[in-house]
């Protein structure tokens, strides 16, 4: 059947002109490069390692460690300085030169170039000047405040939150050591002093504890048959390190061998000698967490953000094409 | 298809109309980062970012509960004890981050650092050191681990150069302008590689001459004084790596700090300026007190009499002003108040020093944020030894120049460094000259050294080899018994009752090694130098290098406001390296019998510990009593010989005067050498383990100022130096004249290995006859911060 009797002879011509089908060829060609990821002119910005860079980190290398890096060891300085780069271009986008500290080193470089120097202007105009001129590229001490801002903000975004309860008891469970409370003793004492008594202290210590015994004395009544003690008879719970600054090492290191709930000693301390009952011992443990809760919480997150500025920089390498030399061995 | 040409123009046009944002536009929601919004990317969200980690509310009010001032929020400790518990720590100590240890291959980037040395003290991890020829090794002699933790510490790395370091070690990155500047190749030892070259003099020589330049413009003028030329050329990038330096100290210090109950470590923010006038050692140590400090530290080159502001312009040849040695006039400036204006000095201004860290610091102008609610400062001096001036320079310990300088001296500087690796700066005895420096007390012989200034004790690659030196040559104001002694000789007759030398007693190491809270007098111990004194028995004044000790405090907790309370009351005392307990009360009344009773509160009640002033004289016939007692190191294991007190006073016509009582032990012998058996090393039998004494003093006169110190003396003990040559070298000093005949026989061996370690103990063989001057077998021992008496209270 003929179309062209179905329609208005003036539409047919519309229809057949040349000018309709290069619009329709041009937005079939547009829709077929769209769906194919994106214009050709939408390709992602570069980032360019120059070999010079690569080769001075690696004589730095050379010289810090008197050998060459080995494979894996090269391949992280790579990493670490392609991540310096990604971090420093995303502070630009981010506009983080605007910073005051930033601004006021590129006032400062853009007074080196400028024509009028002596010139009135503000610290933003000559910012602005610099920024213009390119010297935030070259110039060190912007790059390192860039690259720190731009690591500090993506931290601060995992710092700045509040954890998941759930996840930061999961971290503890299996991050213990650094909240241990250390194994701790509680013991009460018996003084014989050394000064009272110099030539036989460790022989009345001796005697005193068979009466202890032999009378069943209890730690409550018993400091008072001693002599007046340098350290508080009945102690709380003490650590190690603490019951040595307390009496000295060789009380701390015999103090293991003595029973619980029962008289034992002589025990030499730098005061003399003791007869001690020590009421309790402790394994080292991990305090309640109310008490430990805040600081769990800070080493959390700040695992985290770790881990958060590592999974960013993978993001964000990914939306630039990054150039290196193979000049790594 | 004449169509499709054109088709394909018109995609073209339209895909420049969507051509991605220029690459600085700050357009966060562009396509082309479209992750971007993830991170709140704008300035308001950095401003929030930077309250939310702003101080929390520091305005809790102080605990009425403890007797110190609360300044940081933490919780007390579980081992807090009203009567004080003997802490032992560290006021002075550099780690890789300082200039001199770095030109001695000690290694920042191996973890020499203050980060390293905090945990090297707790006991958590060893501390790399280079080996003789500067490598970073596996050799445990260089990867020393501590056998028993310390409590608390502070790293004091020089600060003149935090710039220049920052740069030289990377923080500005590895491209950084001036990384291979001629300071940064200096200071990373580029020019001398004992690797490379082990007996290359040339290089060894370069090396000295290393150190001379880098201290040469900034440490040593007393006017104009000016930075390295990398400094001087990069000012910004200096700004921002001293900045960055100087945050790395605190960082590490606020890590490694227990704020919990256990309270296992205390770490204090410090570093050390570095004035040395004409080779006078004028070093002093700043800690603070909580993580309040200045922005930047106050340093040598701010001692300057006058500025220097034309470091590259103006001057005789329009190439800048050169620093002056000679002297300068004192211009009108608020920062050299009190010393007044138009007087002609010939040597820095330590008011400058002071004056700034009071403002900075405790007015708060120019101040760190942080947790704590104000900041707070001590300065602590050392080596008085090698500070006893120079040429024109007057010693460390210089006057007043008037009451009020006096009183501000008196205000900031509360304790002194006594003890450390380069010598003793209590007092001097000579036993080859048998006379002293204003002393007969022949027990003063320890661990002196044969050289008045700091350059040829600290000579890189040479130095310390001039010949004894007649105690006629130091100043008397070289040892800090007769700063005491002067101190009161001013207030008597100068100031109308200020004492400007009231300093109570720290004593440290100054290793240049991060080995913090070590001091084994074995020969184990890794020197204080890096390389430089990797064999410490190769030349005179490494010989002379002593193993260091501890500042022990004594204070209710291990907190940072209890330790730096009781150091600012001078309840201290310094060890030469072991940890004796001694405790020292002065008062009127104390009964006879107090030891054998627990006379610590009664101490407290009835008078004053160690570093206080004694209180008024209750009548006319009261003369001073002292507890003084002390207990053995149970670790180390050397029984006690005897306690002393020392006391010096001054006459109504201004003389000065000291006498040492033997209060407690044995009399011993100033020379301990017989106290050892020779083929052993080992202490003969005898002393005590614990000595205990209410000792009043006989010769009181109520109307002469006076102070009283404690002086604790072990048995004696074989020197590190013995042992290491015994052990490693071969040859005993107990045995001088065999001693040189091995060393003799083994320098002109055919092996080379015997030849080696001919040089490397060229200096074994000495002893208190010899030049080097050097005890073989020492006491080791504790000196108490003083009690002063005055007739005005």
């Amino acid at each position: 059947m003929d179309v062209a009797h179905l329609v208005q002879p003036r539409l047919v011509r519309l229809l057949r002109a040349p000018a309709l089908h290069m619009v329709v060829i041009g937005a079939l060609l547009f829709a077929g490069a769209l769906s194919w990821g994106g214009l050709p002119s939408r390709e992602r910005p570069r980032i360019v390692i120059p070999g010079q860079r690569v080769e001075a980190v690696r004589q730095a290398f050379l010289v810090e460690n008197r050998r060459p890096p080995t494979g894996e060891e090269a391949a992280a300085l790579l990493d670490q300085l392609v991540d310096e780069e990604v971090l420093y271009q995303y502070a630009l986008r981010l506009g983080m030169q605007q910073q005051p500290v930033a601004q006021r080193r590129l006032a400062q470089i853009a007074s080196f170039v400028e024509a009028n120097p002596h010139e009135a202007r503000s610290d933003q105009q000559r910012a602005a000047d610099a920024i213009d001129l390119g010297l935030h590229h070259g110039d060190l001490v912007v790059r390192r405040i860039l690259i720190d801002s731009a690591r500090r903000l993506i931290r601060a975004v995992v710092l700045t939150r509040e954890p998941n309860p759930a996840m930061v008891r999961e971290y503890l469970a299996t991050n213990p050591e650094p909240f241990m409370q250390p194994a701790q003793t509680r013991i009460t004492h018996v003084a014989v002093d050394g000064f009272k008594w110099p030539a036989d202290a460790k022989a009345r210590a001796s005697a005193l504890l068979e009466r202890l015994r032999a009378e069943s004395i209890t730690p409550e009544a018993a400091p008072a048959l001693g002599d007046e003690p340098f350290v508080p008879s009945a102690l709380p719970l003490m650590s190690p390190k603490d019951l040595q600054t307390r009496f000295g090492v060789a009380f701390e290191r015999e103090l293991n061998g003595a029973p619980t709930g029962a008289w034992f000693g002589p025990v030499p301390s730098r005061y003399g000698y003791h007869v001690v009952w020590v009421h309790e011992r402790r394994d080292a443990s991990l305090p309640p967490f109310a008490g430990i809760r805040e600081r769990v919480e800070q080493r959390f997150l700040h695992k985290v953000a770790d881990e958060w500025l590592a999974l960013r920089l993978q993001q964000l390498r990914a939306e630039f094409e990054i150039v290196v030399p193979n000049v790594m061995p | 298809m004449k169509a499709l040409l054109p088709a394909i123009v018109l995609t073209a046009i339209l895909s420049l109309l969507t051509v991605a944002p220029r690459v600085d536009s700050p357009n966060p929601s562009s396509r082309a980062l479209k992750s971007a919004a993830v991170d709140a990317p704008d300035l308001e969200a950095v401003a929030f970012i930077a309250r939310a980690f702003a101080a929390p509310d520091a305005s809790t009010p102080p605990d009425a509960a403890v007797p110190f001032e609360i300044t940081e929020v933490r919780e007390r400790c579980d081992h807090y004890d009203p009567n004080r518990l003997p802490f032992f720590g560290t006021t002075h100590l550099h780690t890789g981050l300082s200039f001199d240890a770095s030109i001695r291959f000690v290694d920042y980037a191996s973890g020499n650092n203050p980060r390293g040395a905090y945990r090297f003290a707790k006991g958590l991890a060893s501390i790399k050191l280079p080996d003789p020829l500067g490598f970073q090794g596996p050799d445990p002699l260089r990867n020393p681990r501590i056998d028993r933790p310390t409590d608390w510490g502070a790293v004091t790395d020089h600060s003149e150069h935090f710039g220049e370091m920052g740069i030289c070690k990377n923080f500005l990155g590895k491209d950084a302008p001036g990384v291979l500047s001629m300071e940064c190749r200096m200071l990373n030892g580029f020019y001398y590689q004992p690797g490379t070259s082990p007996s290359n003099v040339l290089n060894r020589g370069l090396a000295s001459d290393a150190f001379a330049q880098l201290t040469m413009m900034n440490l040593g003028p007393n006017s104009r004084n000016t930075r390295l030329p990398l400094c001087v050329n990069n000012p910004s990038e200096c700004a921002a790596s001293e900045l960055a330096v100087w945050q790395e100290m605190q960082m590490a210090a606020e890590e490694e700090y227990d704020r919990s109950r256990n309270c296992t470590f205390t770490t204090f923010i410090g570093y050390e300026n570095t004035s040395t006038p004409a080779g006078t050692n004028w070093h002093r140590n700043v800690i603070f007190r909580n993580d309040r400090v200045v922005k930047r530290p106050i340093n040598a080159l701010d001692m300057a009499v006058r500025p220097n502001d034309s470091p590259t312009t103006g001057g005789p040849d329009g190439l800048g002003v050169p620093p002056t040695w000679i002297g300068d006039v004192v211009p009108p400036d608020p920062d050299v108040f009190p010393v007044p204006p138009g007087t002609f000095v010939t040597h820095p201004l330590p008011q400058r020093f002071w004056n700034r860290l009071e403002r900075d610091c405790a007015q708060g102008a120019n101040v760190t944020d942080g947790a704590a609610r104000r900041c707070d400062f001590i300065t602590i001096p050392h080596n008085s030894n090698l500070g006893g001036g120079v040429a024109v320079v007057p010693p460390l310990f210089l006057d007043p120049f008037n009451k009020e300088d006096a009183r501000r001296h008196a205000r900031f500087e509360p304790l002194v460094e006594i003890y450390q690796d380069k010598g003793s700066s209590e007092c001097r005895w000579d036993p080859r000259f048998k006379s002293g420096v204003d002393t007969r007390d022949e027990f003063c012989s320890f661990e002196i050294l044969d050289t008045t200034s700091l350059s040829s004790a600290s000579g890189v690659g040479g130095g310390g080899g001039g010949g004894a030196v007649p105690p006629g040559d130091f100043n008397d104001r070289a040892f800090v018994r007769n700063v005491w002694k002067e101190g009161l000789r001013q207030a008597q007759e100068q100031w109308e009752g200020i004492n400007p030398f009231k300093m109570g007693v720290v004593a440290s190491s100054d290793s240049h090694t991060g080995v913090m809270g070590w001091h084994p007098e074995n020969q184990d111990w890794p020197g204080h130098l890096g390389i430089d004194d990797a064999w410490p028995m190769e030349r005179p004044s490494t010989i002379q290098n002593s193993s260091g000790g501890h500042s022990v405090v004594w204070a209710e907790e291990n907190s940072r406001d209890a330790i730096f309370e009781a150091l600012k009351r001078k309840e201290t005392y310094g060890t030469s390296g072991t940890r004796p307990i001694v405790r020292f009360f002065g008062g009127w009344n104390f009964a006879k019998n107090v030891c054998g009773t627990n006379f610590v509160p009664t101490g407290y009640a009835e008078g004053v510990p160690m570093g206080g002033d004694l209180p008024p004289r209750p009548n006319r016939s009261a003369s001073p009593r002292f507890i003084v007692a002390a207990w053995k190191d149970d670790f180390i294991g050397t029984n006690l010989e005897q306690i002393q007190i020392v006391k010096g006073w001054v006459t109504a016509k201004g003389e000065t005067k000291e006498k040492v009582y033997r209060v407690a032990g044995e009399a011993g012998n100033p020379d301990p050498t017989k106290g050892v058996d020779e083929r052993t090393c080992q202490t003969k039998p005898g002393g005590a383990e614990r000595l205990c004494q209410m000792w009043s003093d006989p010769d009181f006169n109520a109307n002469e100022r006076a102070f009283y110190y404690a002086r604790v003396l072990e048995k004696p003990v074989c020197r590190y130096s013995t042992l290491w040559c015994r052990e490693r070298i071969g040859v005993d000093p107990l045995k001088i004249n065999q001693c040189r005949k091995d060393l003799d026989r083994m320098a002109s061996s055919s092996d080379p290995l015997l030849q080696a370690n001919a040089d490397r103990g060229a200096s074994c063989c000495s002893n208190e006859t010899t030049f080097p001057f050097v005890q073989p077998v020492i006491q080791e021992r504790a000196w108490t911060s003083p009690i002063w008496y005055s007739p005005d209270s």
